[in-house]
């Protein structure tokens, strides 16, 4: 989670206060194995973590990011939410894309 | 750093890769042939100049060292296949790089026949492929103490084995070493369960009853935690009613020797695949992290209190799947493993992040912390001239909020 500018320590629990008083991120990021060996990983959990995120912090740009393939259908959720899909991120190429995409929406 | 050092570190590297209990793929051994060299490659050549004929000795040897290799273990259809898949993995690695290009240049130039009587050629000493980790512990069995401790005592015709599991908290799992596996007490078919005793947290102690028979003669290795994550480990000999336990720090310092014992760890199920995951991809993205930390002025990385296994995986890895493969199900080092990588890949796209922004870091140090909302770091962009606050898995809301979904409580 990237917040512009200088955030002090937060109490525990208490990152939605900060965001109450109108200081919102301006990029969350979900990072995925895509292994699918637990529950937290399977689509539907995942879908519904994203959505959750994208409510209490109302990020500025949201991002998930995956060491493996997401499911087309995961993916056009996604977009749909208005997040942004890296997946296999140790491609060179797709490392590429995912630090212009930052630089993009953190420069503007 | 001798060109004889650089050697016995690139191999030793690679050995562990192939000594290990995972079944090495063509993939994989590339992947390791690139990463030890490039590891070993910069130590050679931070402390010796390197002309061109010093380099291409190099060169040769780590050459004729793999086709040896590909050759004894049939990884690969061919030596193109390992090095299309050499390519891969030395991208972004510029000394690693230099290695495939000699690879290609030799391929083109050797046809097969010639490669079919490379392996004798090899200028790297050969050691015995399989691993005798018992042999790695014999060391630590030669302490004066020979007090019996607490979870082995002999009753009658059988030992009485006790160990505590539940995580790597206030725990104490028992090993023991059998037909070249360490097995954990529970899956030796001999043992029987006689009590199970819960101790909170998610702990339970277990009590099982051995024949001598069986147990005379068999290396013992406890491995416990304290309940602040801490290790001690203990290699214990059986043998006719003396039961010799010794301290073993070097594999909780050595972790060269952690790695090659988790490798030596029987699988349960099926978790070797992610075993396999976790060897192929953290080295490369806890390098990366490292790399950015130095590029962003920081001293290091600092993971506090409940992040001690994350510790692990970014200084230990040897240990770190050692603590993993010492669970006592599939279940549970699948799950633990899967955790690290998590944690690993999460920090990785932090330091992705940073290394896009160009940050020079404000904090001295990153801190990583799961129970606090303390920021990972503050950075300042050399690229847009703004600072930025980075949170790594902070908590949004308190625990106790009601109608909050399972699990979703911090990112």
């Amino acid at each position: 989670m990237v917040f512009e500018g200088r955030v002090e320590d937060v109490y525990w629990g208490e990152l939605y206060k900060l965001i109450e008083s109108g200081r919102v991120p301006e990029l969350v990021i979900e990072v995925k194995t895509g292994l699918k060996y637990l529950e937290w990983e399977q689509s539907a959990y995942v879908v519904e973590q994203v959505r959750e995120y994208i409510g209490l912090l109302r990020p500025k740009n949201m991002a998930v990011v995956s060491l493996k393939d997401i499911d087309s259908s995961l993916k056009m959720e996604f977009k749909a939410m208005g997040v942004r899909v890296f997946e296999n991120i140790v491609d060179e190429d797709v490392q590429k894309e995912f630090k212009n995409y930052v630089m993009r929406i953190l420069s503007t | 750093m001798s060109l004889d050092y650089f050697y016995r570190c690139f191999k030793s590297k690679v050995d562990v890769y192939l000594n290990s209990l995972l079944k090495p793929t063509c993939e994989g051994f590339a992947m390791k042939v690139s990463l030890s060299f490039d590891d070993c490659f910069i130590s050679l050549a931070s402390t010796q100049y390197l002309d061109e004929g010093l380099l291409k000795r190099v060169l040769n040897g780590v050459f004729n060292y793999v086709t040896g290799m590909l050759e004894q273990y049939k990884l690969c259809s061919d030596v193109n296949q390992f090095t299309s898949y050499l390519y891969k993995w030395s991208k972004g690695l510029p000394r690693s790089q230099k290695l495939y290009k000699y690879f290609k240049e030799r391929i083109e130039s050797v046809t097969l026949t010639e490669y079919s009587v490379l392996h004798p050629k090899t200028s790297l000493r050969q050691t015995p492929p399989i691993l005798n980790s018992l042999e790695a512990l014999r060391g630590c069995l030669d302490c004066s103490d020979t007090s019996e401790p607490y979870f082995i005592k002999s009753i009658g015709s059988e030992y009485e084995v006790i160990q505590e599991i539940g995580g790597t908290r206030g725990t104490d799992y028992i090993y023991v070493y059998d037909n070249d596996y360490f097995i954990n007490i529970k899956h030796l078919p001999t043992s029987n369960l006689i009590s199970k005793e819960e101790l909170g947290r998610g702990r339970i102690r277990e009590t099982y009853r051995i024949s001598k028979e069986v147990m005379n003669g068999k290396v013992l290795l406890s491995i416990r935690f304290t309940n602040k994550g801490y290790i001690h480990s203990r290699v214990c000999l059986v043998s006719n009613d003396i039961i010799k336990c010794c301290y073993c720090n070097p594999l909780r310092d050595d972790d060269e020797l952690a790695l090659k014992i988790a490798a030596r760890f029987k699988p349960i199920s099926d978790e070797y695949d992610i075993v396999r995951w976790y060897l192929d991809i953290t080295p490369k993205l806890t390098k990366e992290i490292f790399n950015v930390i130095t590029k962003s002025g920081a001293k290091g990385i600092f993971p506090l209190g409940h992040a001690m296994r994350l510790s692990e995986s970014l200084h230990r890895p040897g240990l770190s799947l050692l603590t993993s493969m010492i669970l006592d199900t599939a279940e549970g080092r699948k799950r633990s493993i899967y955790t690290k990588l998590s944690h690993i890949l999460e920090l990785d796209i932090i330091a992705k992040i940073i290394d896009a922004l160009e940050g020079i870091s404000l904090t001295e140090y990153w801190w990583v912390e799961f129970t606090t909302n303390r920021p990972l770091t503050i950075i300042k962009s050399r690229v847009t001239g703004r600072e930025y606050t980075i949170f790594y898995q902070s908590s949004i809301l308190p625990h106790i909020l009601p109608g909050f979904i399972g699990g979703v409580q911090s990112i």
